[in-house]
């Protein structure tokens, strides 16, 4: 009997590489067996298995819809998850305040972010003071300054602790079991977690009216403040990835697209802290996907400063993948871009189409993963979700890849 | 134009705030009419948005000169000196996010920058039903209707407002305007809405397109 030999795990007929390793090798921008699949979904598993969207803070809930979308849609190789069972949690990631199904809003409805002022204007000072005396510790010291202005229930203080560290330790608990129930099922883990990246951070946290006056009348504090905060963010992901067991981390860059701010202002205001970020996480092996929603058509050439084969951006619809495929895919992984719309009002021959045409087309010499644009939409046809995950065994398998032949 | 004026229209254009607030304040106290004052700033407003259509200004600029447009508005209320005739002047246009949404910042940008394009604007805020839509446009007599939308699940209710103007007859009369994250050619063909863009800068295009 062979005993610690863990069973390579095939989820499809086909395929010669587990998903792990078919995931790792698209990140790292070589041919895989075949193009691998990592939907992003979460409010489209509860309205599949007839839940409401409040049930998915229950975790036996949660599993089960996740579970069923998995077993009857068609599976996918990584497992892309938003699930977190304390709403208060959800202001690590996205400081704003937030209205939630089932609280503030009914049942049925989906989470809704609100443009209002957390971080104040002196947080930018504070923030360097901070970084200055706790540079490794800033990043959970800020979110305890935050994460009250949002919830008042959390208080401040040691209050903030006694609140927050055994709802953290809960959900990281879950989170294992969950991440080791995925590998069962033969599929992977996408990230260790989702948080947002410091610039980014800083207008949510501001709201976006007040932050487009900061960005004219203080660039250098908030260009310092990001810089900052990047030991620490460093900091607190490597724990994130080494608790998890992922070396990878979603980084959502909400806030510095085409659609918000001028290239020039990426360049200058977000992207060194993001680029140093990236550039520490590298150095530990672990990888940053970066969730680049918006237009990002003419930020790609500054994109590709990012260390080669250790980046993955994932697009939402808006911004040209194919383009990007040109721009960037010799140095980064391009994951996306099943548009939401189509997935909710399109046919199940157009979703097979346009499928098609990004395993053709991005996918062609490896370095990409099919993903939906953004969140998978919550009222997606299911047909068209199972269109859409069957397309990687149909079309996405890598003649001479490192798997078997087309 | 007298140089003082020109420079006035040149900082709200370089989104120069303390310069233009300083420009209008001396401009009044110079003894120009408020509505000259506002009609300069509405000339830097439309550099911004030529800037904006050039691409060398984005939305985070768009804002800005909103700001600064709205911080020009204060000094003259403040001055006893704001027209306050001109805000309920101009072409009206109903605005809202549809019920299911509450996300309301895009509908804030695009209201924003319709009123200074000198349009009245009746903002219903947010998860608005199908019937305010319309009671809105019937008692302001408005012909334009713009509905912001982030979130796919309320798609549903921007089918139903466009079909709710049908029954009511009304919906030939109205400019139907889809904006936001979610809006899409897709949804704009579906719903039988009239224009759609992710951009907030074309909701003014649209609406000088119906009045041209």
């Amino acid at each position: 009997m062979l005993t610690g030999i863990r069973e390579r795990k095939m989820l499809h007929p086909g395929d010669t590489m587990t998903a792990e390793e078919r995931l790792r090798a698209a990140i790292c921008l070589q041919m895989p067996d075949r193009v691998p699949s990592a939907p992003l979904i979460y409010y489209f598993a509860a309205e599949y298995a007839g839940m409401s969207n409040h049930d998915l803070y229950d975790p036996a809930k949660y599993n089960a819809a996740m579970r069923r979308v998995f077993e009857e849609l068609g599976g996918f190789d990584a497992y892309n998850w938003l699930n977190v069972y304390y709403p208060q949690l959800i202001a690590f990631s996205m400081p704003m305040r937030v209205l939630e199904p089932g609280y503030d809003l009914p049942p049925d409805s989906i989470r809704q972010f609100l443009e209002e002022e957390v971080m104040e204007i002196g947080d930018y000072d504070w923030i360097l003071k901070i970084c200055r005396r706790f540079p490794l510790l800033a990043y959970p010291r800020l979110f305890s300054r935050w994460i009250p202005r949002i919830w008042e229930e959390v208080g401040e203080g040691w209050r903030f602790y006694a609140y927050l560290v055994p709802r953290l330790q809960t959900t990281l608990l879950r989170w294992r079991w969950e991440f080791s129930r995925w590998r069962k099922r033969g599929a992977t883990v996408l990230s260790a977690c989702l948080l947002e990246a410091p610039f980014d951070n800083f207008s949510m946290a501001r709201g976006l009216m007040r932050f487009a006056r900061d960005m004219r009348s203080i660039p250098e504090k908030i260009e310092r403040a990001a810089d900052a905060l990047v030991e620490s963010y460093a900091f607190s992901i490597k724990w994130l990835c080494l608790y998890t067991g992922v070396k990878r981390i979603c980084l959502a860059v909400h806030r510095s697209s085409n659609d918000f701010i001028s290239p020039a202002d990426f360049r200058k205001l977000s992207f060194p802290s993001l680029k140093r970020l990236v550039e520490l996480l590298a150095a530990e092996g672990i990888a940053s996907v970066l969730h680049l929603d918006g237009n990002w058509d003419r930020n790609l050439e500054i994109l590709r400063e990012l260390p080669a084969g250790h980046v993955v951006a994932e697009f939402d619809g808006t911004t040209d993948i194919f383009k990007a495929k040109e721009v960037i895919g010799d140095r980064i992984c391009i994951y996306g871009d099943v548009p939401a719309n189509l997935l909710a009002l399109g046919s199940p021959a157009e979703v097979d189409e346009y499928c098609h045409r990004l395993i053709e087309e991005v996918g062609r010499g490896g370095g990409f993963i099919l993903g939906t644009g953004c969140e998978l939409a919550p009222n997606a046809k299911p047909e068209n979700v199972r269109a859409m995950l069957e397309s990687v065994t149909r079309y996405g398998y890598y003649r001479g890849g490192s798997g078997r032949a087309a | 134009m007298p140089a003082a004026e020109e420079r006035l229209v040149r900082a709200v254009a370089d989104l120069e705030e303390e310069r233009a607030l300083g420009l209008a304040a001396r401009l009044l106290r110079e003894g120009r009419e408020p509505l000259r004052v506002v009609e300069l700033c509405r000339r830097g407003l439309q550099e911004v948005g030529e800037r904006y259509r050039r691409r060398e200004y984005y939305l985070s600029a768009l804002i800005m000169s909103g700001e600064i447009f709205r911080g020009i508005m204060t000094l003259l209320e403040e001055e006893g000196a704001f027209p306050a005739r001109s805000a309920e002047e101009g072409e009206a246009v109903v605005l809202g996010a549809p019920l299911g949404d509450v996300h309301d910042i895009g509908k804030d940008i695009v209201a924003m920058l319709l009123r200074c394009h000198g349009y009245r604007v009746l903002d219903l805020g947010v998860n608005v039903a199908p019937r305010r839509f319309l009671d809105a446009l019937e008692e302001s007599g408005a012909r334009a209707l713009g509905m912001s939308v982030l979130i796919t699940p309320a798609y549903e209710s921007v089918v139903e407002t466009v079909r709710e103007l049908e029954r009511s007859g009304v919906r030939s009369e109205v400019l139907v305007m889809l904006g936001g994250g979610a809006a899409s050619r897709r949804l704009c063909e579906h719903a039988g809405a009239d224009a759609w863009s992710n951009d907030a800068m074309d909701a003014i295009r649209f609406l000088e397109g119906m009045k041209g």
